[in-house]
């Protein structure tokens, strides 16, 4: 019964524990970001907001189902992609998943108490937090690395079409790239 | 020594910033979120104030020593000169419905990215010095001197507007968000505070006419190139004119669309179908760009840079003017270029279509119509022989440029043309035609460095096409400006890999069918037809 305990209450305080996610997620914005982010009715008037909710409560349903892993890597990869272009350290970026276990032991504190929600219920889906927590990071380094891939290739653009038209002289561009790889070594 | 927090400990990290007033806030300056700084040699060629090495994250800007006393006499002669200024400063009620209409806001959630506090960093100043109300009461009414860290916010967010006017949109008063940002860049530019990727195709365009700072032989290789391509491709040898007097009609396209992919292929598509109509029109090696980057230096250059339109076509004797698939170009063309450069020449008419006769008085002040205008009514007439299904397994969807859909009302031509050419999906209502999403990186801001900033920008339009790339498979984002092409790409890979993005008439040019020409096998790209490979499966 175990672990099915804690899947079931969860899937029945599906939306308590989606709200009070939500709230963690984007109670990391300013106040004004947080007033709009949290008006999800319109996906494309608030793309991150809406972008995130849909993400959590996909999570959520598969922390509390199957788990599978292609599944949560999926509904992972938005959130970080936004992440991951946002004002903020990698460590808040990734907070979230671990925030969460925080939530589950407010959310059943009760069950817990009486002894409903066993310890070893607790420690595999706090396993299961920390994998994803990892797999989030995973996510916000490719992000990362995909940011710094299209500047690359932007500038490998540039060049070549400098090029292409005779105008890779002396004088043109060198400074820039000078000033870009003095970016890169910082 | 700090202790290590356990990882349950972790968990009770409170997440929430710490609350400051915006105007107590200073910009912190990190890499991927900001532009670099026009090079001297740069200035000096246009004979901008301050040349020098510096860079944002330097403490010390090395600005002039009155760079206040500039800042703010340049203030006060614009407030005099430009009463939509003065206007745009007084009017705000701080209403809100533009806070969550900036596409960096969106993306960001950063408050100074909503128009109204954007505006608000130079209306504090403006209300400090100009207003009774200011003088006195300072904070209480939103007034603040202005510092070297004010001056480093303006350079921060006034170089983080594309100048879309999204917002303006939704401004009940009808203010210019964008005409802030232009003016308040102008300021900016008094004291030597600019970008390069602005201030670099200035200089080159003011030189050379274009903003790669290409010359004229150069331009007619780059055609050169684009002619051969569409031989390969189609068996058709195009005869271009470069600087023809006499010709009907002289073609402005942006430059982008010469030299860089995926423009040139829509370039492709409009000289096969100007060939195809036998128009007599000729290409200007002086006159090499329709874009205008000084529309984010100052008005004064916008207005150096734009004269070239006129004169050339008056030197040629051309009866009018065609422009390309470009974006801002059209925001310098059809609402400031009268003002700043006309009445057009007397040689110039009001533009006729020679294939259908189409009088186009929309353009009977500036006497030069959009490429799409002109494509839209000769396919009204039938004139064009398509077949579209040169362009199987391409399912799209279009991307409102923002200056042609906000500034010149250019909505349904574009669609027109798709109608006829290709199988294609509107995205959702609130993010095309008058209230279409930016790419993010308009207005100077589509540099490398600032990619960061650009994907944050640019998610409202990403979100948008992934719902019809879910929704119905698109997987082709056409749009009519040449930033655009430049920038959606990276976009794209970003947010919605596998989505690719062209110009609406690259897609009029695989379908064209055209005199003479042998069996179409590729498209415009070099890719195989997929409607051949279907035949022979």
């Amino acid at each position: 019964m175990g672990q099915e305990n804690l899947k079931q209450l969860m899937e029945k305080n599906h939306g308590a524990l989606l709200k009070a996610w939500f709230e963690q997620v984007i109670g990391a914005y300013s106040d004004e970001a947080h007033k709009y982010f949290a008006k999800v009715d319109n996906e494309f008037s608030n793309p991150v907001g809406s972008n995130i909710y849909r993400a959590l409560d996909q999570l959520l349903a598969e922390l509390h189902g199957e788990a599978d892993a292609d599944a949560l890597y999926r509904h992972l990869e938005m959130i970080m992609r936004i992440r991951a272009v946002q004002d903020m350290k990698p460590s808040r970026a990734v907070a979230f998943m671990f925030a969460f276990k925080a939530i589950l032991r407010k959310q059943f504190a009760d069950e817990i108490a009486a002894g409903k929600v066993t310890e070893a219920d607790l420690r595999d889906m706090d396993g299961n937090l920390d994998t994803l927590g990892l797999m989030a990071f995973d996510l916000y380094m490719e992000s990362k690395n995909l940011i710094y891939e299209l500047r690359i290739k932007q500038i490998k653009e540039t060049n070549d079409m400098l090029q292409k038209a005779n105008l890779l002289n002396e004088s043109l561009d060198a400074s820039s790239f000078m000033r870009c790889s003095n970016y890169i070594e910082e | 020594m700090a202790k290590l927090p356990k990882p349950e400990e972790l968990t009770k990290i409170d997440f929430k910033p710490p609350v400051t007033s915006w105007m107590d806030t200073p910009v912190d300056f990190k890499p991927g979120t900001f532009s670099y700084p026009g090079r001297p040699e740069s200035l000096n060629i246009i004979g901008f104030p301050n040349p020098r090495q510096w860079q944002p994250t330097d403490d010390d800007w090395q600005l002039p020593e009155n760079w206040k006393e500039i800042i703010l006499d340049g203030l006060r002669d614009r407030l005099d000169r430009f009463r939509s200024l003065k206007l745009f400063m007084d009017v705000c009620v701080r209403c809100g419905a533009c806070a969550d209409k900036c596409h960096f806001f969106l993306g960001s959630g950063d408050p100074k990215n909503m128009p109204v506090l954007r505006a608000e960093l130079l209306r504090s100043v403006y209300r400090k010095e100009y207003t009774l109300a200011g003088k006195l009461m300072a904070k209480m009414v939103g007034a603040r001197e202005l510092t070297v860290p004010v001056l480093k916010e303006w350079f921060y967010y006034f170089f983080q507007c594309t100048e879309c006017r999204r917002c303006s949109v939704y401004c009940p008063y009808g203010i210019d968000t964008a005409e802030i940002t232009m003016l308040a860049r102008e300021l900016l530019n008094l004291v030597g505070l600019n970008i390069n990727w602005v201030m670099g195709p200035v200089s080159a365009c003011y030189r050379t006419g274009n903003h790669l700072g290409i010359q004229p032989h150069g331009i007619v290789d780059s055609f050169d190139m684009v002619v051969d391509d569409i031989e390969d491709i189609t068996g058709v040898r195009l005869d271009l004119s470069y600087n023809r007097k006499g010709a009907e009609i002289l073609y402005v396209p942006p430059s982008g669309d010469v030299f860089a992919t995926p423009g040139t292929y829509s370039l492709m598509g409009q000289l096969m179908l100007f060939h195809e109509m036998g128009l007599d029109y000729t290409l200007s090696t002086y006159n090499s760009e329709g874009g205008n980057f000084g529309l984010f230096t100052s008005n004064e250059m916008m207005k150096r840079l734009n004269a070239k339109i006129y004169a050339e076509a008056q030197r040629l004797g051309v009866k009018y003017i065609i422009g390309g698939e470009c974006g801002h170009m059209w925001r310098v063309l059809n609402q400031y270029m009268d003002t700043m450069n006309g009445p057009a020449p007397a040689n110039l008419e009001v533009p006729k279509s020679p294939v259908t006769g189409t009088v186009f008085e929309n353009a009977s002040a500036t006497k030069m119509i959009h490429v799409t205008e002109f494509t839209a009514d000769l396919l009204r007439h039938n004139k064009v022989k398509l077949d579209p299904s040169r362009n199987k397994g391409i399912i799209a969807t279009y991307h409102d440029s923002c200056n042609p859909a906000r500034a010149m009302g250019l909505l349904d031509e574009p669609r027109y043309i798709l109608d006829h050419c290709v199988e294609w999906y509107e995205m959702p209502e609130d993010t095309i035609r008058e209230k279409t999403f930016c790419c993010g990186s308009g207005a100077g801001l589509g540099n490398d460095e600032n990619m960061e900033m650009r994907m944050r920008g640019g998610f409202p339009r990403a979100n948008a096409v992934k719902y019809v790339k879910e929704k119905h498979g698109v997987n082709m984002l056409a749009c009519i400006c040449a930033i655009d092409r430049a920038a959606l790409p990276a976009l794209m890979d970003y947010w919605n890999p596998g989505v690719d993005v062209c110009g609406v008439h690259e897609l009029l040019g695989n379908a064209l069918v055209m005199k003479g020409e042998k069996k179409r096998e590729e498209n415009l790209r070099f890719e195989p037809l997929q409607n051949l490979e279907d035949e022979e499966a």
